[in-house]
């Protein structure tokens, strides 16, 4: 796998997060979960800014960004704080495993970043009620939240 | 990537020393004589494990980070070191303040490698310590 078509997985990664995120925020507004809200609301954030980088760093790398599908399958029901709770922590396993992937196939700064992301997405696990790992983001083949 | 695959990734790096199996071919053992350019890393890395390991073992309620730990230190194809009453037991401060620091050298150490594949268990290790309850103030 090239780092452009790494970089180009991550990206599609990163669009399915930050649907998903977004619908996930505006399901957690009507709970009385304002940990939950506040997780949710900074991890779509921090996505929005991934795919962001992400798109620019592809765009320099003179290829053009994969788009967003319209819309992204969500697993269902979406009502209780520990199903959005649930959703969110598949969506962060899915980012997790793809940052591993471009770690493998990138260099140089985009490398450096990828690292900084796949321990973000690590750390951010644990608010969505995941376990600590001694190894995350070794899987091969990513859990996509399309 | 299974434990078969981190092997290959360890051993692609040049540190896993090369068994003969053909016995018609030589009779003395043959030593690996030009190491990756990784192996360094991968030398400190397993060195870094293996202090921690050393130093949490003396250690109460460390039980979890030291399993992880040795699990980490296994997909870098490294040995746990042999238990020792020497070691100084370290402090919840300490502990935590080692911890980061691993870190940091982990997330450098994958950031700087040649290998992608062993960059991938390098920044695997720093975010396994990174999301260790210690590190989240929740142990």
């Amino acid at each position: 796998v090239t780092a452009v078509q790494s970089l180009q997985d991550t990206l599609a990664a990163e669009h399915a997060a930050v649907y998903v995120l977004g619908v996930l925020g505006g399901r957690v507004a009507t709970l009385p979960s304002p940990t939950l809200r506040n997780a949710i609301g900074t991890a779509y954030d921090v996505h929005l800014a991934r795919r962001d980088r992400l798109e620019a760093m592809i765009t320099a790398a003179r290829a053009t960004p994969v788009p967003a599908a319209p819309a992204y399958a969500l697993t269902r029901p979406l009502v209780t704080a520990a199903q959005l709770a649930a959703a969110a922590l598949r969506v962060e396993r899915a980012c997790l495993t793809a940052y591993g992937a471009l770690v493998a196939a990138s260099t140089g700064p985009t490398r450096r970043w990828a690292v900084d992301a796949l321990v973000g997405a690590a750390v951010a696990e644990l608010g969505f009620g995941g376990s600590a790992e001694a190894l995350p983001g070794m899987d091969t083949a990513a859990t996509s939240a399309r | 990537m299974s434990a078969a695959g981190l092997t290959m990734t360890v051993a692609s790096v040049g540190l896993v020393a090369g068994c003969d199996l053909d016995p018609s071919s030589s009779s003395t053992p043959r030593t690996v004589t030009t190491p990756g350019p990784d192996a360094s890393v991968v030398t400190a890395a397993r060195a870094e494990l293996s202090g921690l390991i050393a130093r949490l073992s003396a250690s109460t309620g460390t039980t979890a980070l030291v399993a992880c730990h040795r699990a980490q230190l296994a997909a870098l194809g490294g040995r746990p070191p042999p238990t020792t009453r020497r070691s100084r037991p370290l402090s919840r401060a300490a502990t935590v303040t080692r911890e980061r620091r691993a870190v940091a050298r982990f997330r450098h150490w994958a950031a700087t490698c040649t290998d992608g594949d062993l960059a991938r268990v390098l920044a695997s290790v720093a975010a396994g310590i990174a999301m260790q309850p210690v590190m989240q103030g929740t142990s």
